[in-house]
């Protein structure tokens, strides 16, 4: 078990090298100088670029940049914004909140949809709600999230006029905190539950045919508890892993909600640092998303042994 | 397969074109694939209008004239929307090929090289696959310019990682069997191992990723478009159509419905194919749970003996109906048959 964690542990961070590096050759191949934007556009004085690029460090060779940068990262330092008056860490830590609190939500609602409908999809197999909960699910992974946001904030000017806009806090005032994120968490859930949902049936119905159940069955056990006893947590290993790369891709993907809804997150930043290549934003942006997502992997990868003890035993 | 009434093995028949029977989703999806270009086709190469070009009035209706009417600075939709679902085609179908090959051949490396090779390989696919495909897309748009080529380019590299993970798999497996120790036995190469025993036996995972993969890019075309990356404007894209027509919603929602619609058309197409090529080339046949409606039924004395119902399931209950006279174990799906 030692070992397997080990191993585990040291690929995670080989990966998280790879990223660093990664993210900070792509950053650098952005064309745009941020220095120019700096200085006075009509009249820019070479020597005062010169100074700039020398005072942010950026006429340094590749790798002493990339070092100096990965080791004030270590430290928890990610440096100075190029266009914003503000460190990294102020800019990200004020709209990092956000980004979790409508990822943790999509993915309760994912959970507390998918689970139930996939569950009962293979309990009545080619029935009514097997059927439409399939055709459902087909539906929603093809309709783009932000489309179906736009058309749902147009019926609710139209109808309801409920008050949709306006960030605060969940600690300043939870209700209208929930109710800013109820519809962009619920766009973001449908979909992840229809994912879900197909990988628990699917998976499902493939232990259905396994001889333990059909033991049980012999046994005079009634189909809800084989389902809910034997097979579910056979069931439950590619479903963890489809839900932790979802969880994973969600913290990266929530820009384009985040942009309909005008939601003071983590992707609107990005967004903005991309778009005046605001180097050192772009780069701890993109490798704090990477290492949510390895972090996620890393425990669904733990909770492998936890769920299956045949794992258990070829991991220890 | 055994008929359970007389005993005689019958040789499976015809099987392609039953399978493709039963495969309605393949043909749905490659049917409505093929008017989208039709219709792509056409306007591009007849247009009744010009494309980028104000023609009418802004914001009409759909008329004689205009059959989807006219956008907010008014140019035709219906010409607009068929180069665009074109160029949504074009980005999805070219991005899923050079994904495909450059995963596959990653894949097949990793996987029959075995050893660091494929250790280092999956380390740089599970680097990669951390980063959220939209955002190297952006990146990758600002660093090289939007337009299709530079998008295809970007979005082949972040799919690439799923097509290596899905060949991989097979080829670890495939290339313990018999038949590939023969051809290495026989002084075979490499990379003639790899091209014409591994990757034809690797093939069908790889086709129903082809087509979801495909149908991602096509849902991550239109969000890059909605926030200003993907294809340049004045060139009609699905996504940037939505996000420019939000604010004309109230006046004319069919400016968000139809590309809206068009993208939710190819998603669905493209899993359409998914689908029906999973059950074209894997067939499953579903059984639930034992004992439940659609399930297979232990011990039950067969009251129909319904040859035609086990006609198509070429599964091995057939076998055991030949054993046990008395009791039969029947498909749930053959008492459910209508």
């Amino acid at each position: 078990m030692l070992h397997y964690l080990i191993k585990r542990v040291g690929s995670s961070l080989f990966v998280l090298f790879l990223l660093s590096l990664m993210v900070f050759a792509m950053v650098r191949a952005i064309p745009g100088d941020p220095v120019a934007a700096l200085v006075d556009q009509n009249n820019p004085d070479p020597a005062v670029i010169a100074s700039l690029r020398h005072e942010l460090g950026l006429d340094r060779p590749f790798w002493i940049q990339y070092f100096s940068w990965i080791g004030g990262v270590l430290q928890g330092d990610f440096g100075q914004s190029l266009t914003k008056p503000y460190t990294v860490m102020q800019l990200v830590a004020g709209r990092m909140p956000v980004s979790i609190e409508l990822a943790i939500m999509a993915t309760v609602i994912g959970l507390v949809i998918g689970i139930p409908v996939g569950l009962w999809a293979a309990r009545r197999i080619n029935g009514v709600f097997d059927t439409s909960s399939r055709f459902l699910s087909f539906a929603f992974l093809a309709i783009p999230p932000f489309a179906l946001g736009t058309v749902l904030l147009l019926l609710n000017s139209l109808t309801v006029r409920a008050q949709l806009f306006g960030y605060v806090p969940f600690a300043q005032d939870p209700v209208r905190n929930l109710s800013v994120f109820l519809l962009p968490a619920l766009l973001l859930g449908v979909v992840m539950a229809a994912v879900i949902m197909r990988y628990l049936r699917g998976t499902l119905l493939d232990t259905f045919s396994q001889d333990f159940v059909k033991t049980a069955r012999a046994k005079g056990a009634l189909p809800g508890r084989i389902i809910t006893r034997h097979a579910f947590r056979n069931a439950l290993i590619p479903v963890t892993t489809v839900v932790g790369i979802e969880l994973g891709t969600l913290v990266g993907g929530t820009v384009v909600v985040e942009t309909v809804f005008s939601l003071p997150g983590f992707g609107t930043t990005l967004v903005d640092a991309i778009r005046s290549s605001d180097y050192p934003v772009i780069q701890a942006c993109v490798l704090l998303i990477g290492c949510v997502y390895v972090l996620i992997n890393f425990v669904i990868d733990l909770m492998y042994p936890i769920i299956d003890p045949r794992v258990r035993s070829l991991a220890s | 397969m055994t008929n359970p009434n007389t005993g005689i093995a019958r040789i499976p028949r015809a099987r392609k074109r039953s399978g493709l029977r039963k495969a309605p989703s393949m043909i749905a999806g490659a049917v409505i694939l093929g008017l989208l270009v039709c219709w792509a086709l056409v306007m591009l190469l007849t247009p009744t209008f010009p494309m980028n070009e104000t023609v009418g009035d802004p914001l009409l209706l759909p008329s004689g004239q205009h059959p989807l009417g006219t956008d907010h600075v008014g140019r035709d939709l219906l010409v607009r929307m068929g180069i665009a679902a074109g160029l949504s085609l074009l980005i999805s179908a070219g991005t899923a090929v050079l994904a495909g090959v450059v995963g596959t051949i990653l894949g097949l490396i990793a996987g029959y090289a075995g050893g660091w090779v494929d250790s280092v390989i999956m380390r740089i696919v599970d680097t990669v696959l951390s980063i959220p495909a939209i955002l190297v897309a952006l990146i990758v748009g600002v660093a090289f310019g939007t337009g299709p080529l530079p998008l295809v380019f970007a979005l082949g590299i972040v799919f690439a990682p799923s097509f290596a993970r899905v060949t991989r798999g097979p080829v670890l497996v495939l290339k313990e069997r018999d038949f590939v120790r023969a051809a290495e036995m026989n002084g075979v190469g490499p990379v003639r191992i790899a091209l014409t025993h591994l990757l034809p036996n690797a093939f069908t995972p790889l086709a129903i990723n082809f087509a979801t993969v495909a149908s991602t890019v096509v849902l991550v075309e239109a969000a890059l478009s909605y926030l200003g990356q993907g294809v340049p404007a004045p060139n009609p894209s699905a996504g940037r159509m939505i996000s420019e027509s939000t604010r004309f919603m109230q006046i004319d929602p069919l400016l968000v419905i139809l590309p809206t619609l068009l993208i939710v058309v190819l998603a669905i197409a493209w899993n359409l194919l998914a689908d029906g090529a999973q059950e074209y080339l894997a067939p499953r046949v579903d059984v639930g749970l034992p004992g439940s409606r659609g399930g297979p039924t232990i011990l039950r004395k067969s009251k129909t003996p319904s040859p035609a119902g086990t006609a198509d399931h070429t599964d091995s209950t057939g076998t055991e109906t030949a054993h046990k006279p008395e009791y039969v174990v029947s498909t749930g799906s053959e008492r459910t048959r209508r």
